[in-house]
């Protein structure tokens, strides 16, 4: 252990977390050049209420929940072994076939509502006018920016005290300190998306939340040695892409608190090679890393849809493959996609039952964990580690060359999936080709070649005609990481990625992609005062749909993003103008003259705002 | 928001005859004007590619749908609905194109209107105006179809300008707008169970059959359609236990009619299947806003009996002696019924497929209830009645010959009896005479037969509010007119029982009691609260057994961009209304509080909902549903004169001048009919004695 974490670790111990260390057998996938590792997870006493058995079968199977979601974030009202054994007397009372109804009772009889865990929490850091501003002149995207800002307050949560006291009595996975959720039904923190947060709250100079969250993260890998998908012990089996080590970097790149990232190297370390070994899958005799998930069943959250979508499987062993390509898909973030689905034709023709996540390999994780190691590197130097960097260094290079051989594609112009199944890329448009970009996953010494098949890529796929953002693929199935929808964190991807690259048409396209996407953002706001999880590619100014809830605000990373865009662009941006180069509006505008219009828009704007979010 | 303040509005104002419905053209200024002219051809290529790509895409989704089995039941209170709207082939074609057509145009919308603060209103004129460029496929096959033969596949024409929230096509979000169901509950008379207020006071003395020529009128004018999957099958919006679908299985073209949140904290809503209804190039083959197909003619036709189209006609016909299909028993033609549906496995006219009595017609909606099957057969026994009188008197004439002619009369004696008898009833003497008395007009020969949406959506369907639940066995009503009781009468038939699925075992004496007794029974009175089996009233959460006719009918209007009841009222009386207070000319006051309980602004409530809430004057309907179906009827009635000259008048002397109670003497067995078929038998409206007449 690290002697720098005692503080930590001290405030950790109030937790009194009582686990116990179980193996779990990492599962075979259906690739015989998956290498093959154990797991060491943890099992929380929770875990046999909220992530298996026959209690959760039970209630989630009698329908009495639109969202799934909802019966596993409710409290017990008694610990868990007694509602076991209460559960197991009202079965055999019901001759184990109890009516809908009775399931009902006894939830209410057992349960108390859902999301009781955390309170409304104001972050003490929260800054009135955070510089960022200044950079906005457009009158109202100003006032979008304060708006912005004002929502993390209501995003802010904080744990009850009751959590540590009763852990056992709740789903939610405590950590010590407060956190910024996403919003909507994500009424917990969660992993991935808190890159974007925390981006969003440095920017708002809220250094204090920021770090507070990333020292979280940090003392669950302590604890259970990875990050899981959310704060809820049911997402014990799965990861996200794994963006702790770039939350420290932007932590470290905002504060200059270097020592900040050089006490974190072992968990930083730690949590890059459980990656490692726990994802390593091989590929035309490279190592890379694919999704997988090491837990057993349908996904808790979502039980019912996932067994009703399994009917079609025959046997025990075919659903419980079928779940762990599900819960697979959730560790990458995307759930669902067609970039997940594998026909037996090796196409991604079919539908959800076709998904075979952990026989493809995606480009942004072995990019991301190529960034990972650079990073890992570069903290090493700050601290002087020289055998340090050139370890991870190697590391790197490594995954780099993996990724030239593997994933880049001269003929298509982008790195692509590798299907390890039918041992073929995947020649299908996901953001994620474009993803080394964003984390220079490339040799840079290739710029221009890349840039210029890159951009004949992306003018091939049509990418640039949807007024409401690049879509997450160009296939509509339904599910929500599919056509028409658009991500924040993929627009995100894309725009810094071509920034990245350079070249000035790169940069212009780079621009132009950033700039609808924060005026399509905020004509959605504008009529609805809202921000969306997702949006709508053939709409600007429209949220998305389909997968298997409906389209949440809030939203965490729609915010983070759009703060660092409004940064980013603020001075030249102008939603009354037209930076396409046609501009009429400027001269829409100037019949009234812009003054007028400038100063009407902020006294009004700020009237209708401010009563809105009290 | 301030941009609204740069646009200039000038309303040009169209003459009609009867009343000015403003169609709210705009001049574009001159930035607008010149940006969007600044597009270039390469462009309008792209838009309509994408417009293309977007509708192609949704195969994919569709494939989806169905391999998880989302698609319309038979048998499921969906299908009921489906059987209502059925689309033909030429329907789906022609739908397919025009929503293409509408893609692009809302990539338009999207990537240059809204991006640039151009007003909806604007965008659309400029779209509209705007023809799909002729490098795109869109265009060759937007043109096969405007130039081809067609029938049964026009678009709905509107009295004002669509209203969308997008100015397109996108209906208003339920925090604009209150939710079509709990309007609907909101309106049903709780304490009489809808039964009670619904008797119709003393003066009123309009009878079934009235609301049955109104849906029959309905069945021959108008048939809004649903969109189709591109494969052709069927769209389903809510999950078998009629609750709303996950996301992930909503068709785009769904806009399900969902009830409030039972309880949040289970999340579930009760949901019944509304599908967006099919749509229809523009002749022009312009861009602009969504146009729905009507499936129906325009004119009156009788096309609901004989098909809307030559093949559907083929399929009615003997080709013997000039007859229609029939199921004939013994005896005279008295006796015959309509042919029976030989497509047990499509479920194209019933639910069921066990369904005895399952009959075919021109339209899927025959077997809508029993009243419409009655209405169908009076006329096709009166088609074959007169075919072979024709026959007959002429024994050379071919089949054709004898066909056509015994239509022509058959057709004739309807629009005789619709203009004469029942429009007066409808709209009072005085406006029904205004409407007859209409010779000339400003309009185009081929618009005559085109039909208004706020006719075909709203103002037609004011019958609903006037059926009740069950029809009394009348069989026995004296010629004294004293009425028996009717808490002592037989129920002849429970229309929820019936619909799509004919269960009565259907004979020429039922037949004859269901003609004898709706002659006989009073209607319900005309007004806001619908009987309690055409709405569903029960507690949010019960499954719903059957539709909700009003709730239906408001999403439709909604689908249909239809503008808001005041709009409509402004222009039939010509004032000016600003608050609630100034709907009370026209509703009774304290239908107008409960109004204000429901919307929250006068300025949302649905044209269908204004229009029932009205008191009734002279006719049957109050004063803006009045005014919307004259304006329909004397466009349908000039298409009538035009048609008219290409038919043969002699035969039409001698064969069609029938009014309606010699027309129910001569096609049923009943030995005595009313004066007047629309109104109960009174002092002031005998019974004639069947054999006077004949």
């Amino acid at each position: 252990m690290n002697k720098s974490y005692t503080p930590l670790l001290l405030l950790l111990s109030c937790f009194a977390i009582v686990s116990q260390a179980r193996n779990v057998i990492e599962y075979a996938a259906d690739s015989e050049n998956t290498i093959e590792k154990d797991v060491t997870a943890y099992d929380f006493p929770a875990c046999q209420i909220y992530c298996y058995g026959p209690l959760l079968h039970t209630v989630q199977m009698a329908n009495i929940f639109r969202d799934s979601k909802t019966f596993v974030d409710m409290k017990l009202k008694k610990a868990p072994e007694k509602t076991i054994e209460e559960f197991d007397a009202f079965m055999e009372s019901k001759n184990n076939t109890p009516s809908d109804d009775d399931v009902l009772q006894f939830v209410n009889d057992h349960f108390d509502e859902k999301g009781t865990e955390l309170e409304v929490w104001t972050p003490t850091d929260w800054k009135e006018n955070p510089s960022f501003l200044d950079n906005v002149h457009d009158p109202d995207l100003k006032q979008w920016g304060a708006d912005l800002n004002a929502i993390w307050k209501d995003l802010g949560r904080k744990m009850k005290e009751d959590v540590s006291k009763n852990p056992d009595y709740y789903s939610i996975i405590p950590v010590p300190n407060p956190v910024i959720i996403p919003g909507g039904r994500f009424i917990e923190f969660y992993y991935w998306d808190s890159y974007w947060i925390i981006r969003g709250l440095l920017l708002s100079e809220m250094q204090d939340t920021a770090r507070g969250m990333i020292e979280n993260f940090l003392s669950i890998v302590q604890r259970i040695g990875f990050i899981p998908n959310g704060g809820r012990v049911y997402y014990w089996g799965r990861s996200q892409p794994p963006l702790l080590t770039a939350m420290v970097k932007a932590y470290v790149d905002f504060t200059k608190d270097d020592l900040f990232a050089i006490n974190a190297l072992d968990v930083l370390e730690h949590e890059f090679e459980y990656f490692i070994n726990n994802h390593t899958v091989q590929a035309k005799g490279h190592n890379l890393v694919a999704y997988r998930d090491s837990s057993t069943g349908p996904r808790p959250e979502s039980y019912r849809e996932d067994v009703e979508s399994a009917k079609i499987f025959d046997t025990e062993e075919a659903k419980e493959a079928y779940y762990s390509e599900l819960k697979s898909a959730a560790e990458s973030g995307m759930d669902f996609s067609s970039r997940w689905f594998i026909n037996s034709d090796g196409t991604n023709t079919g539908n959800l039952t076709q998904t075979k996540t952990r026989s493809i390999v995606p480009v942004e994780l072995n990019a991301i964990l190529y960034w990972n190691a650079k990073m890992i590197a570069e903290f090493h130097s700050k601290a002087d580690n020289v055998d340090k960097v050139q370890e991870y260094e190697a590391k790197a290079h490594k995954i780099l060359e993996a990724i030239q051989a593997v994933l880049w594609n001269e003929d298509v112009g982008a790195w692509l999936d590798y299907d390890l199944i039918n041992n073929k890329p995947r020649n299908s448009f996901v953001p994620t080709n474009l993803a080394p970009l964003w984390v220079k996953a490339y040799n840079i010494s290739d710029s221009q070649k890349i840039s210029t098949a890159v951009l004949k890529y992306i003018e091939e796929n049509d990418l640039d005609t949807f007024p409401g953002g690049v879509p997450n693929t160009l296939i509509q199935t339904g599910e929500q990481w599919d056509y028409p929808n658009v991500w924040p964190p993929m627009q995100y991807i894309l725009v810094e990625g071509l920034d990245n690259l350079g070249t000035p048409e790169a940069k212009n396209l780079s621009a132009r992609w950033g700039q609808r996407w924060v005026k399509s953002n905020f004509e959605a706001y504008r009529e609805t005062r809202s921000m969306f999880e997702k949006y709508d590619a053939e709409k600007f100014g429209g949220h998305g749909g389909g997968g298997e809830y409906d389209v949440q605000k809030g939203f965490g990373w729609t915010n983070g993003v759009i703060i660092e865009w409004l940064a980013k662009y603020g001075r030249e941006l102008s939603i009354s103008g037209n930076t396409d180069g046609a501009a009429p509006s400027k001269s829409l505008i100037s019949l009234l003259g812009v003054a007028t219009v400038a100063l009407i828009a902020t006294v009004a704007g700020r009237y209708i705002w401010r009563t809105w979010f009290k | 928001m301030w941009r609204n303040l740069i646009v200039f509005i000038v309303i040009v104002t169209l003459t009609n005859a009867l009343h000015d419905f403003p169609q709210s053209s705009l001049v574009l200024s001159k930035d607008v004007k010149s940006y969007l002219n600044g597009i270039s051809a390469t462009e309008w290529k792209e838009f309509a590619d994408s417009g293309i790509d977007a509708v192609d895409r949704q195969k994919r989704l569709e494939k989806s749908l169905l391999s998880s089995g989302i698609t319309v039941q038979n048998g499921s209170l969906s299908h009921i609905q489906l059987l209502d709207s059925l689309p033909s082939q030429d329907s789906k074609r022609d739908s397919e194109i025009a929503l293409k057509i509408l893609r692009s145009s809302l990539f338009v919308y999207n990537a240059k209107c809204v991006p640039n603060g151009i007003e909806n209103d604007e965008c659309r004129t400029f779209l509209e105006i705007k023809s799909v460029p002729s490098s795109s496929e869109l265009w060759s096959e937007c043109q096969r179809i405007v130039k081809g033969q067609r029938d049964g596949h026009r678009p709905f024409r509107r009295l004002m300008a669509p209203h969308y929230k997008n100015g397109l096509q996108e209906m208003f979000p339920e925090d604009r707008l209150p939710e079509p169901w709990p309007v609907s509950m909101a309106l049903y008379d709780r304490e009489t169970r809808g039964t009670k207020s619904k008797q119709s006071s003393e003066e009123d003395t309009q009878n079934l059959s009235l609301v049955q020529w109104a849906q029959f009128v309905e069945h021959d004018l108008s048939k809004p359609v649903v969109t189709s999957m591109n494969d052709g099958w069927p769209i389903e919006c809510c999950n078998p236990n009629q609750k709303n679908l996950l996301p992930r299985h909503h068709h785009p073209a769904c806009a399900p009619i969902l009830s409030k949140i039972a309880n949040p904290k289970y999340g579930w809503r009760t949901c019944l299947n509304y599908v967006r209804s099919a749509l229809a190039v523009g002749e022009n083959c312009n861009f602009g806003a969504a146009q729905q197909l009507n499936q129906a003619t325009g004119c009156l036709d009788l096309s609901q009996l004989y098909g809307f189209t030559t093949a559907a006609q083929e399929k009615m016909r003997t080709f013997s002696h000039g007859k229609l299909k029939s199921t004939t028993t013994m005896g005279t033609h008295l006796n015959d019924l309509l042919p029976m549906s030989t497509d047990a496995n499509e479920h194209t006219f019933c639910t069921t497929s066990n369904a005895s009595t399952c009959f075919m017609a021109g339209d899927s909606r025959v077997n809508r209830s029993p009243y419409s099957i009655l209405a169908y057969t009076l006329f096709m026994r009166n088609h074959n009645r007169v075919a072979a009188e024709l026959g007959s008197n002429n024994p050379s004439w071919s089949d054709e010959q004898l066909f056509q002619a015994a239509k022509s009369v058959n057709v004739d004696t309807y629009r005789h009896i619709i203009t004469n008898e029942w429009l007066p009833v409808v709209l009072g003497t005085q406006l029904a005479a205004e409407v007859q008395s209409k010779t000339e007009s400003p309009t185009p020969q081929e618009h005559l037969s085109e039909v208004y949406n706020e006719f075909g959506v709203a103002a037609i369907r004011f019958y609903f509010s006037m059926l009740p639940n069950v029809l009394h066995n009348n069989v026995n009503a004296d010629a004294d007119f004293n009425f028996v009781r009717t808490d002592i009468l037989q129920i002849l038939f429970a229309l929820k029982e019936e619909i799509y699925k004919p269960r009565l075992q259907y004979t020429a004496g039922k037949l004859n009691d269901i003609l004898q007794s709706l002659l006989h029974q009073r209607a319900m009175k005309m007004d806001a609260s619908y009987v309690s089996d055409l709405v569903w009233h029960e507690a949010i959460g019960t499954k719903p057994t059957h539709a909700d006719v009003l709730a239906f009918d408001i999403q439709r209007g909604r689908d249909h961009g239809l503008q808001p009841y005041f709009k409509y009222l402004e222009v039939c009386k010509n004032i000016k209304i600003n608050n609630w207070k100034d709907f009370e000319r026209f509703i009774p006051k304290d239908h107008v509080d409960k109004l204000k309980d429901i919307y929250e602004s006068w300025e949302d409530v649905d044209l269908i909902v204004g229009g029932i809430s009205e008191r009734t004057n002279d006719g049957t309907v109050g004063p803006t549903f009045s005014c919307i179906l004259a304006e329909q009827f004397s466009k349908t009635l000039q298409c009538q004169k035009h048609q008219h000259q290409q038919e043969n008048p002699i035969l039409q002397q001698s064969y069609g001048k029938i009014n309606g109670s010699r027309f129910l003497c001569l096609n049923s067995m009943l030995t005595a009919v009313p004066q007047n078929i629309f109104r109960l038998p009174s002092e002031r409206n005998p019974l004639i004695d069947c054999d006077d007449q004949v």
